[in-house]
């Protein structure tokens, strides 16, 4: 069998490729092995890249028998050289198998599954037996331990596009009629099928899902704007109620979650209003338009994302409707309500903005208190982080001390700017 | 010894530059690759032998999820030192720490 490559022959392709005199390729491999005997003599580890590393290792004296007459010895201590290819190296040689990950059996397959024997035809050896796996009443015997596979392989063939360098493989695999010929790339599918079956069930789930999510943003701006236009006397009652997520603590989101009632009623309107604001900015928010009549399914969220294209702004609008809504997270249908113009814009503000943007978040905190509402506190740490400590001045008498030292307590990481 | 003393040494020995020597040893590096993926099997001198070999796939135990798997094969590069080596190395001990 023609597997194997002289030392000569090694040298004198090496020669031909770079362009380098035999002897000095000679040489180089020559001292190179003295090397690595003296770096494995000095250091136990020597490194050669794009190889591997070899690796001294010490295995202590243990006790063996003699292979042929079955006599127990005792194998002394003794170093051995081990050698580890580079990572690269191995993957370049296992590229025929890459895909390849384990297959957990379930039980019932343990019981029965049997590794497949191995065959003497290189191409299918290098292959898994999909039946073994898949259908185990093919197996007859219980699952052997895979040392009672016997034969040590002949050579195998892994690699389909180099045969013909190698003239005695290539008829044998053509001469065995094995249908698994064919099925280079087809083997691996069968080998993973069990796997892939249970994987293709979340990904079918999970596109359908982005599909319905995709259709239901897609449809919904189109069905808020006719809305607006036509159906003002829609009969339900008005359903807004918008929890104010203000991203700007952790400790607001504790209160957060802390915060009871409100939430559950309007999560699903708190997340129309970053989509509305895209679709609708155009033609609202750049009205100047201060009045607002609430609509079903509007909210102060909505209202300040249309008006400002900034959701946070809400209580701005309710400390001037202050007598018109009672609790800011349910709006009544028909009413109107105004939305002032700021005296900056929405990215700058101007100082009276963050006055009254305070005084609307300390008006909100009042509320919610008098509500009894948990997420109180949150617009009063929100007020004060607007840097206009005489607007809660003002408030003192009507906000409670201890609500005051709690704030206090809390880190704000930047101002509002 | 890593790859760099390898080469400042086999510059020093050979009288060559490190680039030339590296040069070289890239390509001996990458021609016996090439060799032991065409199934051939290559023996360097005093060092050792080469050789590729494809390890079954095989039924085996995965302790962590307490399950039997089923490895799929593997083709590998082993080594085998030669006897020279094994003779100069077998009882020096060395220390790793």
């Amino acid at each position: 069998m023609n597997n194997k490559m002289t030392f000569s022959t090694l040298i004198e392709q090496i020669a031909e490729d770079t362009g380098t005199p035999k002897n000095q390729i000679h040489d180089l491999l020559k001292e190179a092995t003295i090397l690595i005997e003296e770096g494995l003599l000095r250091d136990g580890r020597v490194s050669i890249a794009g190889l591997g590393i070899f690796n001294l290792k010490w295995h202590k004296a243990r006790p063996g028998r003699n292979p042929q007459t079955g006599e127990p010895i005792e194998i002394p201590a003794q170093n051995r050289v081990h050698f580890k290819p580079v990572a690269n190296l191995r993957r370049f040689i296992n590229r025929d198998h890459e895909g390849l990950k384990p297959v957990i059996l379930d039980d019932e397959d343990a019981l029965t599954a049997v590794v497949p024997t191995a065959d003497p035809e290189p191409k299918i050896e290098t292959r898994p037996e999909p039946t073994a796996v898949i259908t185990p009443e093919v197996t007859p015997e219980p699952a052997p331990d895979p040392e009672l596979n016997p034969d040590p392989k002949p050579k195998p063939v892994i690699k389909t596009e180099e045969q013909e360098i190698k003239p005695e493989p290539k008829p044998e695999s053509n001469t065995i009629p094995e249908p698994e010929t064919k099925a280079g790339q087809d083997q691996p599918t069968q080998y993973g099928r069990k796997h892939r079956s249970m994987i293709w069930v979340p990904v079918i789930v999970i596109i359908l899902l982005l599909i319905l999510i995709a259709g239901y943003f897609y449809l919904k701006p189109a069905d808020k704007t006719g809305a607006e236009i036509a159906k003002t006397d829609h009969t339900e009652t008005s359903t807004p109620a918008v929890t104010q997520n203000t991203p700007e603590s952790e400790y607001q989101e504790e209160t957060q979650q802390t915060d009871d009632t409100p939430p559950e009623t309007s999560n699903q309107v708190a997340q129309q209003p970053a989509v509305e604001n895209e679709a609708d900015e155009g033609n609202r928010a750049a009205l100047p338009g201060t009045e607002h009549t609430i609509q079903p399914g509007d909210s102060l969220w909505i209202v300040s994302t249309l008006k400002y294209s900034e959701p946070y702004f809400w209580p701005y609008i309710y400390r001037v409707n202050l007598e018109k809504i009672q609790d800011p997270d349910v709006l009544e249908e028909g009413i109107t309500i105004t939305a002032p113009d700021l005296e900056g814009t929405s990215e700058r503000l101007s100082q009276q903005d963050r006055k009254n943007l305070a005084d609307g978040y300390v008006q909100a905190y009042l509320t919610y208190k008098k509500l009894g509402k948990q997420k109180a506190l949150l617009y009063l740490w929100v007020a004060e982080q607007f840097g206009t400590p005489e607007v809660i001045e003002l408030y003192k008498n009507e906000i409670a001390e201890s609500d005051l030292e709690t704030i206090a307590s809390v880190k704000g990481i930047t101002r509002i700017q | 010894m890593n790859n760099l003393e390898l080469i400042k040494r086999l510059a020093e020995r050979l009288g060559k530059t490190q680039r030339e020597i590296r040069n070289l040893l890239g390509h001996s590096t990458e021609k016996i690759k090439h060799v032991l993926d065409r199934d051939l099997k290559l023996t360097i001198p005093r060092l050792g032998t080469f050789e590729t070999h494809v390890r079954q796939q095989r039924k085996s135990y995965n302790p962590h999820y307490k399950k039997f798997v089923i490895l799929p094969p593997k083709r590998v590069v082993s080594f085998h030192s030669s006897s020279a080596l094994k003779r100069h190395t077998i009882d020096k001990r060395i220390d790793h720490e």
